[in-house]
């Protein structure tokens, strides 16, 4: 389980209404090759005081399909490049809301993120993940 | 609601006005799907107001012509589809 701190924002900055809590925030969200599409918790999109853009028929299991809002925003990660340099790369994203997410690495552990890097996020980058050595890479 | 007024206060309204637009888009598929299928619309009011090639033309001229309180919905036409988000969400993990 793979768990980072994102930058996620309003696209462009006028999308958001006057008088939002924050202009940005800074949230751990867990990427997940296996989701088609990215997540941000409502919580989080509130906060930016974003709008939604119509909505999506979203399975959230094998039974029950969710008319789930969808919001376009940016998002972005910091990496560093082969040379040690840090770099931050956004990308606007159609994204679902999602209700909070809690991530159980074990029984007595939970640990709260805001949300999925899908793989509509992870094409903007190159993600390399090295076993051997418990690594990943993200770089662009 | 003035729209060129709306603040955050006003952003349950907006949502619930864009809800209620996705329903009359979703309501009119069967119809644009003849003229728009596979296009990227801006819908409002409960009618086609500009159709685009990709997402994020499509989104841009909807926040140019309503502004982010326009409770306007971008949307692709195509048949409604249930998305499959990720094991990580239907089981819990």
């Amino acid at each position: 389980m793979l768990i980072i701190p994102a930058m996620v924002a309003p696209y462009p900055k006028e999308a958001a209404l006057p008088g939002a809590a924050r202009d940005r925030c800074q949230v751990p969200m867990m990427i997940d090759t296996g989701a088609r599409f990215s997540l941000v918790t409502d919580t989080v999109l509130a906060q930016l005081g974003v709008v939604s853009i119509g909505d999506a028929d979203v399975r959230t299991s094998l039974q029950s399909v969710e008319l789930r809002p969808v919001y376009r925003i940016a998002i972005g990660i910091e990496f560093q490049d082969e040379y040690g340099d840090s770099h931050f790369k956004s990308v606007p994203l159609s994204v679902i809301a999602s209700p909070p997410v809690t991530a159980t690495i074990s029984r007595s552990i939970a640990l709260r993120h805001e949300g999925l890097l899908g793989l509509d996020f992870l094409r903007h980058f190159r993600f390399a993940y090295d076993g051997p050595a418990g690594e990943f890479r993200i770089s662009w | 609601m003035d729209t060129d007024r709306s603040t955050i206060s006003d952003r349950d309204a907006i949502l619930a006005r864009v809800a209620n637009e996705s329903a009359r888009f979703r309501a009119r598929i069967p119809q644009l799907l003849a003229q728009y299928r596979g296009k990227w619309v801006v819908f409002r009011d409960g009618a086609v107001v500009s159709v685009h090639h990709d997402e994020e033309t499509a989104y841009a001229d909807g926040l140019r012509l309503f502004g982010p309180a326009g409770g306007h919905v971008v949307a692709l036409v195509q048949e409604p589809e249930p998305v499959l988000l990720s094991a990580a969400i239907a089981f819990g993990l």
